[in-house]
């Protein structure tokens, strides 16, 4: 669970840790969608160039990126060599039973293994540059229009800031109660399923009960500090759309339009 | 003293109304405009829970808390908490925003309060504190001591009337306690504030204007802090008390009443002093 | 009981996922002898804590190596190896019984000996044994240990370390958030197993008045490095060296002072304590 970078954010200072997070959550929709609908070797050479000038702009270094990716690498393997295996084309190499490997399905499996690594990429360059508060107040934002067929945004959003706020603490948490574990002889990932299943268990019940204290403490702070559901709040936070935001959407907009006009040419 | 802004009266208390034990007893008492209280007590003698009856956190069994004049209850506590602040034990379970500023203006946006006034709120809240430079540090990168500074700043950002102290210092060493205290002392001289400290430290009880001593749910004693120290002596004391009293254990001839550290340094030089 | 613990350049970090933090020990020198009774002091973020964690193998050396009795802790230690210091170095962490978890207080002391290959019956002896040592009854032993007081609760939590049978018991700061009765119940308890059993003591405080009443030894530490080792007296001495590392004076040490400036003169020794101070002022005439 440490290793994961997803979700995780890295300080600095960087061109995209300055732009404003309506802007990076509405590019990274878009290209996402683009990744989605490439279809060609093409589209996709542009989309990875695209990807690793993003990954270089955020000045974290690449290896981290592929460190952090790792974990999902043998998921997205998985399920691209199922594509490859199950789907037939114009030039079929092997058939045996179910199994087939043609050209087409190669070429699908190749596609469904890009779109994966680099949707999980463009992610996580966003969660790396942006606070996780930025991306609440920018989500919150986004869903704006929601709150006029009664989704309670706002409420929606105070949710996301506290459960936001207390990962990190609950990762800290169960980092602790697990060592305090390990001291008294408690061994993680050892012996068969079972044993490790059991293992967890004085992890997951301190850590439930602990939770449940701090949850209390935290509901009890937020009433005495008068904080009511149903009651217009203010912010203190503001989002501040510049030039570079700006200019950030147009170049996504225009690359879109590029794929697009290569992909009805081709 | 002026006039009072806390007034409880036969306030009775029991988690488990099927139980006989009550956590707290019929107790009275009343906290004047300005004035600083210490409940002090041993664990499990209800202090904690007379912390939480009152900032309307659970209800009474039976008795009355009156602030501001107004009686506690459902409808009024929304209003009288505009002026009340609480600071609470653990502070890393009380911070809401990512930021010190934004956890400061958390209590602001609840009363749904313009941008520039917010601004100006956060800051003289948090140069009062001195955790202005921190404003855009993530509050669990802090000490402990600049934890609790934020969190008063949090309470003094509203502008309250009342604060109180719920076991606010215990997890805090003794000298960011010491340097806290008299962040106290010039907050309560300059803004009239009425705070009450529930705490089991007696150095924080000694610079309380007056003693509130709970035991198993009643009221032991009351009185200013020389005289709760002198008459209650099954209650640890500051260390210049536990000197005296250990003296005059050992025979010596020293004043009767309690006396602070510095008067105590004060009457043994003039005692040593040559006829 | 011979139990030392030395350390030798020691330079210690964390790994957080794919990211590194910065060093959180440097260049550590340390020889800790048997049945020592040690505070560990310094500002927050100075290493104390990661100190503790490197005596147990819970943090291992990225460069240099712990020495525990026999066995070596550095990079290439094996799980087995660090099972066996993790039984004679009892590690009690910050706030230890938010660790509780059993239905009862007898399972959750005897989780650790289990752990450790002991029988039930061992292991229910062993519990027995250790609730002594902490100073509770043995019908608390069938309660759950979350309808325990605060200070109940923390004493369970050392039980379940001691009934590991440890020969050195490292604490992160044992007394905090606790009320001063507790604090006393748990130094009491902490002093007697060293006198008694001759179990070293290191401890973990900001408590200047915790670590001149009970402490011998004083490490401090400051940005990952060991500035002062000593005895505690030797450490009240050094004025040079309080005010550089900012370090409070205990209560005893900062009314003699007070005193002194008042009367232009010195006390003839440094006054730990109020038992001391009274004595000096009365051996001096004062009073």
């Amino acid at each position: 669970m440490n290793k994961l970078l997803l979700g995780r954010y890295v300080p600095g200072t960087s061109f995209l840790h300055r732009l404003d997070p309506r802007a990076k959550l509405v590019s990274a929709i878009l290209f996402i969608v683009l990744i989605f609908t490439a279809e060609n070797w093409l589209s996709f050479f542009i989309l990875w160039g695209i990807t690793f000038g993003v990954m270089h702009l955020s000045g974290v270094p690449s290896s981290i990126y592929f460190r952090g990716i790792k974990p999902l690498l043998w998921l997205i393997i998985f399920t691209a060599t199922l594509q490859m295996l199950f789907t037939t084309g114009h030039r079929n190499f092997i058939e045996w039973g179910l199994i087939t490997i043609s050209d087409y399905g190669i070429q699908t499996g190749i596609f469904i293994f890009f779109r994966f690594t680099l949707i999980t990429l463009l992610s996580t360059v966003v969660t790396l540059t942006t606070r996780p508060i930025d991306f609440t107040d920018g989500f919150t934002f986004l869903l704006k229009p929601l709150q006029y067929v009664k989704v309670p945004v706002n409420e929606l959003s105070m949710m996301l800031t506290i459960a936001f706020r207390f990962i990190p603490n609950l990762l800290d948490e169960t980092q602790k109660i697990m060592d305090a574990q390990r001291i008294r002889g408690n061994e993680f990932g050892v012996g068969s399923i079972f044993q490790q299943m059991k293992a967890l268990v004085p992890v997951f019940l301190p850590i439930f009960v602990n939770t449940l204290n701090r949850a209390e403490e935290l509901a009890n702070t937020m009433d005495v500090r008068g904080y009511r559901a149903d009651q217009k709040r203010s912010s203190f936070r503001k989002l501040h759309w510049q030039k570079i935001d700006t200019l950030c959407l147009t170049v996504t907009i225009a690359i879109m339009a590029l794929l697009q006009l290569l992909n009805s040419t081709m | 003293m002026g006039k009072s802004v806390i007034k409880v009266e036969n306030l009775s208390f029991r988690y488990d109304q099927r139980k006989e034990k009550e956590i707290l007893s019929s107790i009275s008492f009343t906290v004047n405009e300005g004035e600083w209280v210490a409940i002090v007590g041993p664990n499990g003698s209800g202090k904690s829970t007379l912390a939480h009856l009152l900032a309307g956190l659970l209800q009474p069994e039976s008795g009355t808390i009156r602030i501001f004049g107004k009686a506690l209850t459902a409808e009024t506590i929304w209003e009288i908490r505009k002026n009340m602040g609480i600071v609470f034990q653990n502070p890393d379970h009380q911070f809401i925003g990512t930021t010190v500023q934004d956890d400061v203006a958390f209590g602001l946006e609840n009363m749904n309060m313009s941008y520039a006034e917010m601004e100006k709120r956060v800051e003289q809240a948090l140069q009062q504190v001195g955790m202005w430079e921190y404003r855009h540090t993530d509050p669990s990168h802090l000490s402990g001591g600049q934890k609790r500074r934020v969190t008063i700043a949090g309470i003094l950002a509203i502008n309250p009337e009342i604060i109180i102290f719920d076991e606010a210092f215990t997890m805090l060493d003794p000298k960011s306690r010491r340097e806290l205290f008299s962040l106290l002392k010039e907050m309560q001289a300059k803004r009239k504030l009425t705070m009450i400290s529930i705490t089991h430290d007696m150095e924080e009880a000694s610079l309380a204007d007056r003693i509130i001593v709970l035991k198993n749910g009643r009221i032991l004693n009351t009185g200013a802090p020389q005289e709760v120290f002198a008459q209650t002596t099954e209650l640890a004391a500051p260390f210049a008390e536990r000197l005296r009293r250990l003296l005059i254990k050992r025979g010596r001839k020293l004043p009767e009443q309690y006396m602070t550290e510095t008067e105590m340094v004060e009457w043994l030089w003039k005692s040593n002093l040559p006829m | 009981m011979a139990m030392e613990i030395q350390f030798t350049n020691v330079t210690a970090d964390y790994k957080i996922g794919p990211l590194r933090t910065a060093q959180v020990l440097y260049e550590i020198n340390l020889h800790i002898p048997s049945s020592s009774f040690t505070a560990i002091v310094g500002p927050t973020g100075a290493g104390k804590s990661s100190l503790l964690k490197t005596m147990n193998g819970l943090l291992l050396p990225k460069e240099g190596s712990v020495q525990v009795d026999r066995f070596l802790l550095d990079q290439h230690t094996e799980k087995n190896v660090l099972k066996l210091v993790r039984k004679k170095v009892g590690l009690v962490l910050q706030f230890p019984e938010s660790q509780l978890f059993a239905e009862t207080v007898e399972k959750d002391i005897c989780f650790g000996p289990l752990n450790f290959g002991a029988t039930p019956q061992e292991a229910k002896k062993l519990a027995i044994e250790a609730l002594h040592h902490v100073g509770l009854q043995e019908d608390i032993l069938t309660k759950s240990p979350f309808s325990l007081s605060g200070g109940q609760k923390r004493r369970v939590a050392i039980a379940g370390i001691l009934a590991l049978k440890p020969e050195v018991l490292v604490l992160d700061e044992p007394g905090v958030g606790l009320d001063p009765e507790g604090k006393e119940e748990i130094f009491q308890l902490l002093t007697k197993l060293n006198r008694e059993l001759g179990i070293s003591i290191l401890f973990v405080s900001h408590d200047m008045n915790e670590v001149a009443r009970f402490a011998e030894d004083v490490i401090v530490m400051n940005k990952g490095k060991v500035t002062f080792y000593g005895k505690k007296r030797e450490l009240f001495t050094n004025e040079e060296l309080l005010t550089n590392m900012r370090l409070e004076l205990p209560d005893a040490l900062r009314f003699q002072r007070q005193f002194e400036n008042k009367i232009g003169k010195k006390l003839g020794k440094i006054c730990l304590t109020e038992e001391e101070l009274a004595d000096v002022l009365m051996e001096e005439g004062y009073v």
